[in-house]
């Protein structure tokens, strides 16, 4: 509960407000059931990924064997598929920054920056829940920690597999390699990981979260792979950085003006709230909270 | 009549303070449960509906902004349409950031309640020697407080159980010799 409270305070030490315009937003509440929301966190890095062209779906029609390499093999939301995202876009990363240098064009390069600015994201965020995973496992599973993953192994990999799907491109696509065929739903590390279908990930037992992950976990379903337009964020020492994108300078005068607009006032009334937040959990993470719940 | 008018006004006030933790507690676990407690207003647009969302968390917030196909509305006319439903949005936004703000003075004049008795007389003592009434004392503290926490009162009262700590220290030895 201590290091509860100190957290917070150290969260507190910097405000930042994000000002994100969402295209055709519509509302839509936030799964309720932590896996669910994961899983859909991934779909949305996915669908990025596929988006920018750096991937492929394992049910594109149009994937070749020299795509093998590209395919995204783990459609869930646990361990193994963000650590494939993760992978894809730390490649995509090192592409956006090679098309950089050699881009001229401006509005070309500003599209290659606010791509690589996404790719980062997605690798960072991806890393992030992969954390959260190595925690449960350290938990759950300790065992599981020095043990290779089973579906690594080429040899036992054809137990991992969609037997469907498999089974389609054994038919119907003979040339490809297995290297192309998707993992089915791993059952096997339910207990710790989310790497589950729909089915069973409804039927799952609930992961131990705790609300530092909850709230990384939130932060990055919200904010998704949508381009921050406007960035303030002011330091306890009273540093105030603004960000502004080249993409909020090319907007219409009128887009731009309620932009700025939400931006200043949202400024104006959190920095009120965060006063009065900062002074109350100081006073929680100080004296008071000491003398009250770590007495001996 | 007077005697009424106060005991409605009492009835207002402790059911407001009654409600007051509740709110606080709700907003604790939205921050806890979804990282963040979310502000929405929804409105609607040619027929389209869209959500105008602040999402405050500790340290952080966000605004999503709603924003339609360009090519589809006229952006003038998007704008003036706009500008109530953000006006609107920042009201319930102040209203409660307001609410919370006092909250928080709520639960820390209430902590600084426990906090002074817990100085005084330990609690689990006051279980020991039954008295019970004693531990009303941090919740008492802490409603007085609240109500009337000004800074001069809050030393009358930091006396008064510096004054109440010397009379149950003294009780306590009496206790402890009867004991003997």
């Amino acid at each position: 509960m201590s290091d509860f409270i100190k957290n917070l305070a150290s969260d507190l030490l910097r405000l930042e407000i994000n000002t994100i315009v969402k295209q055709n937003m519509s509302a839509e509440k936030i799964p309720g059931n932590k896996r669910v929301l994961l899983r859909k966190l991934a779909d949305i890095y996915r669908e990025t990924l596929i988006d920018y062209g750096l991937v492929k779906s394992p049910n594109d029609p149009n994937i070749t064997a020299e795509d093998a390499d590209k395919v995204l093999r783990w459609q869930f939301g646990g361990e193994f598929s963000f650590k494939e995202l993760a992978l894809q876009s730390g490649r995509g990363v090192k592409l956006m920054e090679e098309l950089m240098q050699k881009e001229t064009d401006p509005a070309k390069l500003n599209t290659l920056n606010s791509r690589h600015k996404i790719l980062q994201r997605i690798s960072n965020q991806s890393y992030n829940v992969i954390g959260i995973f190595k925690l449960f496992r350290r938990d759950l599973a300790p065992d599981t920690l020095t043990q290779s993953n089973e579906h690594e192994d080429e040899d036992k990999q054809i137990y991992y597999v969609d037997k469907e799907h498999f089974n389609y491109l054994r038919y119907q696509r003979c040339e490809l390699p297995l290297s192309c065929v998707p993992f089915r739903s791993h059952q096997e590390t339910a207990l710790w990981n989310n790497d589950l279908d729909w089915g069973h990930m409804n039927s799952a037992i609930e992961l131990p979260f705790l609300p530092d992950m909850l709230g990384m976990i939130y932060k990055a379903y919200e904010i998704g792979t949508e381009q921050i337009v406007l960035q303030t964020v002011i330091q306890v020492e009273g540093d105030v950085t603004s960000y502004i994108t080249p993409q909020y300078i090319n907007m219409p005068e009128q887009i731009k003006e309620i932009i700025m607009g939400v931006h200043n006032r949202s400024i104006n009334t959190s920095t009120q709230f965060w006063n009065t937040l900062f002074t109350t959990v100081i006073n929680l993470a100080g004296k008071s909270f000491n003398q009250i719940f770590s007495k001996k | 009549m007077p005697a009424e008018r106060d005991l409605s006004q009492l009835w207002k006030n402790t059911t407001e303070w009654l409600q007051k933790p509740v709110r606080a507690l709700r907003f604790a676990r939205n921050l806890l449960k979804e990282g963040g407690h979310s502000i929405e207003t929804p409105f609607t647009y040619q027929g389209n509906t869209f959500v105008l969302r602040t999402v405050i968390g500790f340290g952080d917030v966000i605004n999503f902004i709603p924003n339609p196909a360009q090519e589809q509305y006229d952006p003038a006319d998007w704008h003036n349409h706009y500008k109530e439903h953000i006006n609107l949005h920042f009201e319930k936004t102040t209203t409660f950031l307001n609410a919370f703000e006092k909250q928080t003075t709520f639960w820390e004049a209430s902590l600084k309640g426990i906090v002074g008795a817990a100085n005084i007389y330990p609690l689990y003592q006051a279980i020991l020697m039954e008295e019970w009434l004693l531990l009303l004392s941090p919740v008492a503290s802490a409603v007085y407080l609240y109500f009337f926490g000004k800074a001069t009162v809050q030393k009358l009262v930091y006396g008064l159980w510096q004054f109440a700590k010397q009379l149950f220290t003294i009780r306590k030895k009496i206790v402890a010799r009867r004991k003997k």
